[in-house]
């Protein structure tokens, strides 16, 4: 990928973050219609986030920025696009995380994965603890859930069990 | 001439006409004393059909006096006769009856017998069968009660195992702090990459 749309993927964690980066590189193209010269910050000023002024600006003092409306639309339509072919990671947690957490989580996944990836996070409480991960069409179940069924099978069937045979006897007691 | 003959043709017819009149009175003289005598013939007839009449109907009811004394007697004896067949026949008749339901009684308290006796049997045996079925029954019922008991208890214990492992999962997922979750998560991280599930 090259270095300017780097920029932009590396600033992207998490699906939300992905989808809100989108309307906002869509909602710049739309301010480029008026065949005004300068750069992108220049004719969207005060429309920008902070974060994606600092990109902009950097990408205009490297001379990656290309000029005029119609190539600076291309531009953006290319970012959205290399956005968008990021691969996803699917992982499912049991508490709803923070962004500080969420961008560790990214870079401990990218690091595995070898390539920048972005977490589709959904939260869901019945896997008690840990994480379970989809990728690239594999899933692996890495939470607590598991172990508390097993070990709720072995210990609370096995009372159940007993109370059932205790029941019955005296069912048995109170016929005779 | 011409004239002569036709003078003497007309007296000629004259004389005819004339002896044919004469002809004929004589012959009705005849008639009338003919219709007289018949007259007396048939007046004298009347008399004697008249008292043929008489005779015949005295004759007649002497013959229907006879006859109806006869025909009383006649009348009294067939009746008479009549009724002795008829008390007969109904003297016979009970007597037969009598005889009849005496030997059907006889015949329907033997046969009633054998059918109780019958019965009493096949009852016996009836109830041999029977018991065994109920047995038999008894204990198909017993089997699919423990089978029906047992798969609602299994149905109950799943029901019982959800709720716990439920409220379980719940209870223990809440009692673990911040930390420790991002700790886990960061585990679990550790194992995908031992199993290079990322790579």
């Amino acid at each position: 990928m090259k270095k300017e749309f780097t920029l932009f993927t590396t600033a992207v964690y998490d699906t939300k973050g992905l989808y809100r980066l989108i309307d906002q590189i869509t909602s710049i193209n739309k301010n480029l219609y008026h065949n005004l010269p300068g750069t992108i910050v220049s004719k969207t000023k005060g429309l920008l986030p902070p974060s994606l002024e600092t990109i902009f600006s950097y990408i205009e003092d490297q001379g990656l920025e290309p000029e005029g409306d119609g190539a600076q639309k291309q531009f953006l339509e290319q970012i959205v696009t290399e956005l968008k072919a990021v691969p996803l990671v699917k992982i499912t947690l049991a508490f709803e995380p923070d962004d500080s957490f969420t961008s560790k989580l990214n870079e401990t996944i990218s690091v595995q994965a070898e390539q920048k990836v972005i977490l589709d996070i959904s939260v869901n409480h019945h896997i008690v603890a840990g994480a379970v991960v989809e990728y690239l069409g594999k899933y692996k179940d890495y939470s607590l859930e598991p172990k508390v069924d097993q070990y709720l099978k072995e210990t609370v069937k096995k009372e159940i069990a007993e109370e059932q045979v205790k029941s019955k006897q005296e069912l048995h007691s109170y016929e005779s | 001439m011409l004239t002569n003959i036709l003078i003497f043709i007309a007296i000629l017819t004259n004389i005819v006409t004339l002896a044919l009149v004469y002809f004929l009175f004589k012959k009705s003289t005849e008639s009338s004393n003919t219709i007289k005598t018949n007259a007396a013939f048939l007046e004298n007839t009347e008399k004697q059909i008249e008292s043929l009449q008489n005779r015949f109907k005295e004759s007649l009811e002497n013959i229907i006096s006879k006859d109806s004394l006869m025909i009383e007697n006649t009348s009294s004896n067939i009746i008479k006769y009549y009724q002795d067949t008829v008390n007969s026949l109904t003297a016979n008749y009970n007597f037969n009856s009598q005889k009849l339901t005496e030997n059907l009684n006889l015949e329907l308290k033997k046969r009633v017998d054998q059918l109780i006796t019958i019965v009493a049997e096949q009852s016996e045996e009836s109830k041999k069968v029977f018991s065994s079925e109920i047995q038999k029954d008894l204990v198909l019922i017993k089997k699919d009660l423990v089978n029906y008991s047992q798969g609602k208890f299994a149905q109950v214990d799943a029901k019982a195992y959800q709720i716990i492992s439920e409220t379980a999962k719940n209870t223990v997922g809440k009692v673990i702090n911040m930390v420790d979750h991002q700790e886990l998560v960061m585990q679990a991280l550790d194992e995908a990459k031992k199993d290079k599930f990322f790579g």
